[in-house]
């Protein structure tokens, strides 16, 4: 009776986990020359021959002396089986696999299965994970206005700073020498005057934040070209005497004065009210009062501004364009809002000049503005609408009759 | 221009990138195509939700591809080309049964922008419903939680196809075959625990 040894087991299962011939001939050779020569044969045999039936397989394997190792070599089967199955799913069928095919052997047929699933397992989990990813991805993109706000204060006040202080340098040396461009643009003091922007949607803050995260990074792209320019002037003034501007201290200053104060109103002000909901009378007990928050933004003011930056000359169309196309498209932006509202259900944000105090009414869920002698309907959006007047004549007599009732 | 963004600015780089498994180039191949993609969909429907599904699936499908075929994109092709394409079919699929979508507006009237014939989609819908299925994966993702070596070598052998040996020398095992022999133990221990919660 043959005694198998843990090593000749382990030798066993490497042979036949084995991945290529060479391995399997050099780990047959390896085992103990009393082995019996044709027992690896057999045991595969074993392993294809004596399938599902468990009486079957350990009475041949007591015939091969392994009756001491019968767990052990179920175990190998089973790797063995693994083995085969991850052949099979890669297309590489062998004369075992097909045996094992034909004979419809359900540990095996399951290890096929198992490993079908696995792989999907896999592939549904990094599906899972990507479009968590993808969802980070969105989310950071979604930028808040707080963040901007705060993004744009953070680089703008160390910006003022080191622009202090070149100030204070040049101060102490009296008229400067330098070659355009000559200011840092972009540069603006906390606005104090500016009222905080409080934006409820996406769309419009991505709208503004468009416009002012444009002028962040166009006044960081031109801080540094302004930089390398700097330092490629420094190059070739060491070698040759180049044609400067003179400008005086107090005209830098004023142009610098003059473009932090247009930035400084960065910001799209508005008004904000707060508003009851005139609704129809009803009999009985009188519904709790409805507020709505009412916003006005001008938006024509800002765009005023920005395009007065345009034309007054300050910054140079070669130098300067990408802040010129960062303003201007700023200015698009704020176009694209005129005449337009947003409402979330207690917010109603309208973007216009000259917008007269409105009244807000409900009928049967539906909002209504009057705004001078036109009344508007108006829906839950998130993205800027325009107004839509009421013609409806059974709508407008209804309304008459809540302000009457208001009266 | 972040390093990233420098790395990743034509297909040939960004396919490379995410066939290596690179975050980075999964991010910007996201990034860089979606805009156009969306527009692309909007010019026909306006359900916001299911065009972003849509997208992200296009893009995991192209990942997919990228990563376990021998995948090309055809001549004049381009990646935003081929999600188009796909996004297209899907939405045809999805509201269009019966009539082809029209498709309007900027340059999406220029049919160029997609190929109606490259209708690449999940192909394995049909093979995930089962019971058994959703308990591997979270018993994988339990794995993954415990930051278990198991599901690194897993990983990279039934997900990434890494071959036995790239896998021993990525994790640090002394040859193929110890690799192999570790990693059956894994399908195992997965596999027990997986039928003993099926059991419960």
């Amino acid at each position: 009776m043959l005694n198998l040894t843990i090593q000749q087991i382990e030798q066993i299962r490497n042979y036949f986990i084995a991945t290529s011939v060479e391995e399997k001939y050099a780990l047959q050779n390896s085992i103990s020359p009393y082995f019996l020569k044709g027992f690896l044969n057999d045991l595969k045999k074993l392993f294809i021959n004596a399938p599902d039936n468990e009486t079957k397989f350990i009475s041949i394997a007591k015939s091969m002396g392994a009756g001491q190792h019968i767990e052990l070599l179920k175990e190998i089967q089973q790797q063995y089986y693994t083995h085969l199955a991850e052949m099979h799913l890669n297309g590489n069928n062998i004369e075992d696999i097909e045996q094992l095919l034909k004979a419809k052997n359900q540990s095996f047929l399951y290890e096929v299965s198992y490993i079908k699933e696995l792989q999907l397992a896999f592939i549904l989990n990094e599906r899972e994970e990507l479009k968590k990813k993808f969802m980070e991805l969105d989310k950071a993109d979604e930028i808040k206005p707080a963040e901007i706000e705060q993004a744009f204060k953070h680089i703008e006040r160390s910006k003022l700073k080191q622009q202090f202080k070149d100030l204070d340098e040049l101060d102490a040396t009296g008229t400067s020498m330098v070659a355009e461009p000559l200011l840092e643009y972009g540069n603006k003091p906390i606005a104090s005057k500016a009222v905080a922007p409080v934006y409820n949607f996406n769309w419009k803050s991505l709208a503004i934040a468009a416009g002012i995260i444009g002028l962040i990074i166009t006044t960081a792209v031109f801080l540094n070209n302004h930089k390398k320019a700097g330092n490629d002037l420094a190059k070739e003034n060491a070698g040759k005497v180049k044609k400067v501007k003179i400008i005086d201290n107090n005209q830098l200053k004023n142009r610098q004065n003059k473009i932090e104060e247009v930035l400084a109103n960065n910001t799209l002000k508005y008004n904000s009210l707060q508003l009851t909901v005139f609704k129809e009378a009803s009999f009985g007990f009188s519904a709790k009062e409805e507020k709505i928050t009412v916003q006005i933004h001008v938006v024509n003011e800002r765009v005023a501004v920005l395009e007065q930056l345009l034309t007054d000359g300050l910054l140079d169309s070669t130098v300067n364009s990408p802040i010129l196309n960062a303003i201007r498209n700023q200015i698009d932006s704020l176009k694209l809002l005129n005449s337009k509202y947003l409402f979330s259900g207690n917010i109603l944000s309208i973007y216009g000049d000259n917008i007269s105090k409105p009244t807000v009414y409900k009928l049967s869920d539906q909002y209504y503005v009057r705004m001078g002698r036109s009344i508007y309907a108006v829906k839950k959006t998130i993205a800027p609408q325009s107004f839509k007047m009421v013609s409806d004549k059974i709508i407008l007599d209804k309304i008459d009759k809540i302000e009457f009732q208001q009266q | 221009m972040s390093r990233i963004a420098e790395m990743y600015q034509n297909d040939e780089s960004i396919i490379e990138g995410v066939r290596n498994y690179d975050d980075a180039a999964v991010s910007s191949l996201y990034k860089k195509h979606k805009d156009y993609c969306l527009r692309f969909m909007h010019s026909k429907y306006d359900d916001e939700q299911t065009i972003q599904d849509i997208y992200q699936d296009a893009i995991i499908v192209f990942i997919e591809n990228i990563r376990n075929k021998d995948f090309k994109l055809t001549n004049n092709s381009s990646i935003q080309n081929y999600l188009n394409s796909i996004c297209y079919n899907q939405i045809k699929v999805r509201f269009n049964k019966k009539n082809k979508p029209v498709l309007v507006g900027d340059d999406f009237e220029n049919h160029n922008s997609y190929n109606e014939n490259i209708n690449d989609w999940f192909n394995d819908v049909n093979d995930i419903k089962s019971e058994r299925m959703k308990v591997i994966q979270e018993e994988l993702m339990l794995m993954k939680e415990k930051g278990q070596q198991c599901f690194e070598l897993l990983k990279h052998f039934f997900f990434a196809n890494r071959t036995m040996d790239k896998i021993a020398q990525l994790m640090s095992y002394t040859n193929a075959d110890n690799a192999k022999a570790q990693k059956w133990k894994c399908q195992e221990r997965l596999k027990k625990q997986v039928l003993n919660r099926l059991k419960c």
